[in-house]
């Protein structure tokens, strides 16, 4: 009997008949563990990944039994086939998971599998044994046709999604939520309080898209913004790099100089190719610094340039076929071999394993990489093969980058799986992607695209748990948490030329604002707000010489309009009446500088100024 | 939001008052949200043998045979050979039968009858020694560069283990100014970090111990306007029209946050911070600058509650325990720092029967040699130009040269043998380990297994197992526990 499962690559024609033994079986089943479905990916290839694959996979497995694939599965090693399809009962694997004597039971130290593990095996073995590698996923973004109509083309797309999920287009937000949304995506600050004033005050239509454009066009701001996001996926501005891991020059690392790259926002093809081309990207340790080729820069340069630019993770492969993904280890030797000598031995961990790396680009149907090319072209061949059109990988993971940044979630998640999950909505990000190709990967189009769509000025969704096992179904933007750069520049702002954020250093309230040290690839920063960050923010000196001048600009003004500009900056609106109420006494004044310090730290305080709604 | 007319007429303290109120049970699990995932080793837990860890770092390299591992004393004279000049210090007898130390220690000594010395712990050498990187490797365990942000090993505790008084942050750390550290200061920050299990379980940095108190609970002649600066955040709170952001677990996560520091603040216990309410004669006892001062709060927050606190001689370039020259003169100096606050530190732990579940752990990242960079057969590039073989002048006087195959760690109480040494180093030129080497892994995990945490627990990041000790091959030395 062969059973249809999810993902099993099956004929059509027998899709029915599955369909029909599946639902008389699985009723008999209901109320046992074994009723549940079993997806090899989701279920099996964990229990395996932990409790197997350590000892049985690799060149040398245990008992010389791999279970790395089906075949080798079925081959078995030593004591025979690991398993039989279809017959648990008769099946070695499950005899010694569940195995009572000592010298049989596997895995042989550790913790033995769970009965729930165990019946998942059963389970699994008992209906073929299916094994579904991750499907490859076509590379060339498809070609989406948009559903004719007026507006966003983007917007209409969603609204196909959501009338297929039979939900309901997300409200639309406030003005004033919108504005302070778009300037914290854009700028990284919020709006001017008298620029707010104005942008509420403008009746005119259109008002939300031309906010939009104008602060696409504030070139500096939008510059010391994004610079953020790109030291933290590249690692300018390392700690580490302040010296001695790589010894290198901090200056070639330093955020100046990614700044000056940024500036003028480069097409995202051309910064690629700029940084592979020109060896731009950090690492971390000089060859003489590592024990093994494995934590040499080539392969610090090939997992990150992997990491940021394709959203694939090719750490795992550089020691072993990365029993997680698709990647091989000759998928991260080959591509640290093209931006090293073009030929490298192969280490596993730290030990030779004999075998030569030649040049090769992970996404392998691109094309090859002369391995005996010199090094300029090997790089440049490298930068050609990550920016082509046909990689649709390249500018799906960019857009699923900014979309995450602006939404909360990405259309695919987590950011750095790219190939192994689907987005929520294909035609959405591959209509993204072939705008953005299109429009000369021009990162501010990308955005310009998104912020003008209905989606959004969307209300924000309240953020919940995700409850486990859900998928996941858009329905408008996530509050997020302002980001340590947003958050000291919303109370600069308020201060007369106090320095971006992005210019300090990891003191301690950067550290506690969630500032990465960056002696890592980080994509995602944590977004939890912790005891030290509010012991930071009530004691700390750092944040109190911010707010003291904020206080200093901000006193001269008379009573109402100081408190006026306060909310407007820092909330983005007015006080109501009743929060006028809770604000300090003796309005018809002026402020003493300490009560308007008290009040900037107040309103700092507020969950309100720490999300982005 | 519930209004709290009770504690606000009270208009004392917020640590009563519960701003969360209504809001429901959710924010545990909104806390808990993001957390990376821990694993609990299959091997049987360890019997804990301890609660509480002080780790006391010598940063920059404390050179083995010039203070718990004598050797052969030569007095300085010019044109002496470097290799004959084995220790620069006579040795002094200990309270505990056949350990030696070096003269200058001998506060110290009077205390080893109450612990374990390790004379061999020896670490891998890759290439140019440098500290930043060593000192990465001692405080996570792992050997940069590495593709996760390894967690320091309190953050590691403090995560598995939680705070030992609710009151008192899990990780504390004492000393560590990064005013000294130059260019490396990034270095150093990134290990005193939790790296990639959030900052939550971080330390809380305590620069200057005189400061503790005023890190923790503002300025003293800031405390009204905290008062009122956290009465005005209640009030606008209260009057906040966001009520739709009433069931963000991110709402609810910052506000418990600023609830929980507010406790820390005003709790009783937080005088624990205040080495100036030590009475004076043991404040003078400790009081032989910053590091002495930073062994007195951290005794206080052994006893108020602490899980896991650092105290440092901070890193500086050629400073302090970075001898590159005039290694004699400067290691006196470095011995009164240190001392009379260490012995001290046992003896009132002791005294106030808190040694047995508290563990106090003396290291550097390396130790020095006249002459050798690295190890005996694997030589690297030298560090300093302050290394000849022929000694000169007084500058040369010392261990220069920065050194990997052999180096001192003590540990005390925490169910650590008492009076008892391990490992043996060699008596001539290069003073090697000979037997026992003990790698770090095996050491953290003896320090783990103090505290009742198998040495193969892991972490689940980016899909992968990350160990608590190098790839879950760290072994107790079982030896060493009484």
């Amino acid at each position: 009997m062969d059973l249809y499962l999810p993902g099993r690559a099956a004929p059509p024609s027998s899709l029915w008949i599955a369909a029909v033994l599946a639902a008389l079986i699985i009723p008999a089943l209901r109320g046992s563990a074994e009723a549940a479905e079993v997806d090899f990916a989701a279920d099996v290839l964990p229990i395996l990944s932990r409790k197997c694959l350590r000892c049985h996979a690799g060149d040398k497995p245990e008992g010389n039994l791999s279970l790395a694939d089906r075949a080798a599965v079925l081959r078995g090693g030593d004591s025979g086939p690991a398993l039989v399809p279809n017959d648990a009962a008769r099946s070695l694997l499950l005899a010694r998971v569940t195995a009572a004597d000592r010298d049989d039971a596997m895995p042989p130290e550790g913790e033995r599998l769970s009965d729930t593990e165990i019946a998942t095996l059963r389970t699994w073995i008992d209906r073929g044994a299916v094994w579904k590698d991750p499907e490859p996923y076509p590379l060339e973004v498809a070609k989406v046709v948009v559903p004719p109509g007026p507006g966003n083309p983007l917007d209409r797309l969603l609204a196909d999604y959501w009338r297929r999920l039979e939900i309901a287009a997300p409200a639309v937000v406030s003005d004033e939520v919108f504005a302070r949304r778009t300037a914290f995506d854009l700028v990284g600050r919020p709006l001017p309080a008298d620029d707010l004033v104005a942008f509420l005050a403008d009746e005119a239509a259109d008002k939300r898209a031309r906010l939009v454009n104008t602060l696409l066009d504030d070139q500096e701001g939008f510059v010391d913004h994004w610079l953020t996001f790109w030291g933290d996926h590249l690692r300018f501005g390392s700690d580490a790099a302040a010296g001695i891991f790589d010894g290198g020059p901090e200056a070639k690392t330093s955020m100046k100089s990614l700044r000056n790259k940024l500036v003028g926002s480069p097409p995202l093809d051309r910064f690629a190719r700029e940084l592979v081309t020109q060896q731009m990207v950090p690492t971390y340790a000089p060859p003489g610094e590592v024990l093994s080729a494995v934590d040499g820069p080539e392969m610090q340069e090939a997992a990150t340039v992997a990491h940021v630019f394709l959203g694939i993770q090719l750490k795992c492969a550089s020691c072993h076929d990365s029993f997680l993904d698709r990647w091989k280890q000759a998928d991260a030797w080959g591509l640290a071999a093209a931006l090293g000598p073009g030929r490298m031995p192969v280490d596993r961990c730290d030990l030779p394993t004999g075998r030569i790396a030649e040049s090769s680009f992970p996404l392998r149907g691109l094309g090859a990489i002369d391995p005996g090319a010199d090094a300029k072209q090997r790089r440049g061949r490298v930068a050609e093969l990550l920016t082509t059109p046909e990689n649709g990988l390249f500018a799906r993971t960019f857009v699923n980058r900014v979309w995450a940044r602006l939404f909360g979630r990405g259309l695919i998640d987590p950011l750095d799986e790219m190939m192994e999950h689907a987005p929520w909505d294909a035609a959405v990000l591959d209509w993204l992607a072939g705008d953005f190709v299109s429009h000369g990967y021009d990162a501010r189009h990308l955005l310009r695209r998104i912020m003008t769509s209905e989606a959004y000025g969307a209300a924000s969704v309240a953020d919940k748990p995700p409850e486990a096992g859900r998928p996941y179904v858009f329905r408008g933007p996530e509050v997020r948490r302002l980001s340590a750069e947003q958050f000291i520049d919303a109370v600069g702002g308020l201060g007369n030329n106090v320095p971006r954020a992005w210019t300090r250093p990891n003191d301690p309230l950067m550290t506690t604002l969630g500032r990465p040290s960056r002696d890592v690839v980080v994509t995602t920063r944590s977004a939890e707000a912790t005891t030290l960050l509010a012991l930071e923010l009530i004691n700390g000196p750092a944040v109190g010489g911010l707010i003291d001048a904020a206080a200093a600009a901000t006193a001269d003004l008379p009573g109402e309009q100081a408190i006026d500009r306060v909310f407007l900056t820092l909330l983005g609106r007015r006080p109501t009446t009743k929060e006028l109420a809770a604000c300090p006494p003796g309005k018809a004044d002026r402020f003493t500088k300490r009560q308007i310090a008290d009040l900037v730290w107040s309103i700092v305080m507020l969950p309100e100024f720490q999300l982005i709604r | 939001m519930h209004t709290h007319q009770r504690s606000r007429s009270a208009g004392t303290s917020l640590d009563r008052r519960d701003f969360l109120a209504g809001l429901g049970p959710a924010a545990a699990a909104a806390l808990a949200m993001g957390r990376v995932p821990l694993v609990r080793a299959a091997d049987p837990a360890p019997a804990a043998t301890a609660d509480c860890v002080v780790l006391l770092w010598m940063a920059g390299g404390m050179a083995h045979t010039e203070t718990f591992d004598p050797k052969h004393y030569e007095p300085f004279r010019p044109g002496i050979e470097a290799k004959r000049v084995l220790s620069t210090f006579p040795a002094i007898d200990t309270s505990a039968d056949g350990i030696r130390f070096t003269a200058g220690l001998e506060e110290m000594a009077s205390v080893m009858h109450e612990g374990t010395l390790i004379r061999t712990s020896t670490i891998p050498v890759v290439d140019k020694i440098t500290h930043s990187k060593h000192q990465y490797h001692w405080h996570t365990g792992y050997l940069p560069p590495l593709s996760v942000a390894a967690p320091h090993i309190g953050a590691v505790i403090a995560r598995t283990l939680g705070p030992r008084h609710p009151d008192i942050p899990a990780f504390i750390d004492i000393g560590e100014t990064f005013a000294e550290a130059g260019r490396e200061a990034g270095a150093v920050r990134s290990f005193l970090s939790a790296g990639f299990l959030g900052a939550e379980f971080g330390p809380f940095c305590v620069p200057m111990p005189e400061d503790a108190a005023r890190r923790l609970r503002g300025d003293d002649g800031r405390r009204q306007q905290v008062d009122d600066r956290l009465k005005q955040f209640q009030a606008l709170l209260e009057a906040s029209p966001t009520a739709e952001l009433a069931s963000s677990h991110q709402q609810e996560s910052i506000l418990r946050s600023v609830e929980q520091a507010c406790r820390l603040m005003h709790s009783p216990r937080a005088r624990a911070f205040d080495i100036a309410a030590e009475p004076k004669e043991t404040f003078a006892t400790y009081d032989t600058g910053p590091f002495g001062r930073g062994c007195l709060l951290a005794r206080r927050l052994v006893e108020a509650g602490a899980r896991f606190i650092e105290v440092h001689v901070p890193y500086k370039p050629f400073g302090y325990w970075d001898t590159h020259e005039h290694g004699h003169e400067r290691t006196v100096t470095l011995k009164q720092m240190i001392d009379r606050p260490v012995a001290q530190l046992i003896r009132d732990l002791r005294d106030r029967g808190l040694l047995g579940r508290t563990l106090v752990v003396l290291a550097s990242e390396f130790s020095r040699d006249p002459l050798i960079e690295g190890k005996d057969e694997k030589r690297t590039k030298a560090s300093t130009a302050a290394i000849a073989a022929v000694m000169q002048d007084e500058r040369h006087y010392g261990m220069h040269a920065h050194f990997a195959d052999a180096g001192s760690v003590l540990l005390w109480g925490g169910g650590m043998k008492r009076g008892f040494v391990h490992g043996e180093t060699a008596d001539e030129h290069p003073c090697k380990t000979v037997r026992d080497p003990v790698l770090l892994e095996h050491l953290h995990a003896t320090i783990y297994a103090a505290l009742g945490i198998p040495a193969t627990q892991s972490f689940t990041v980016e899909r992968r197992p990350f160990y608590v000790t190098k790839d879950g091959k760290g072994v107790p030395i079982r030896k060493l526990f009484s």
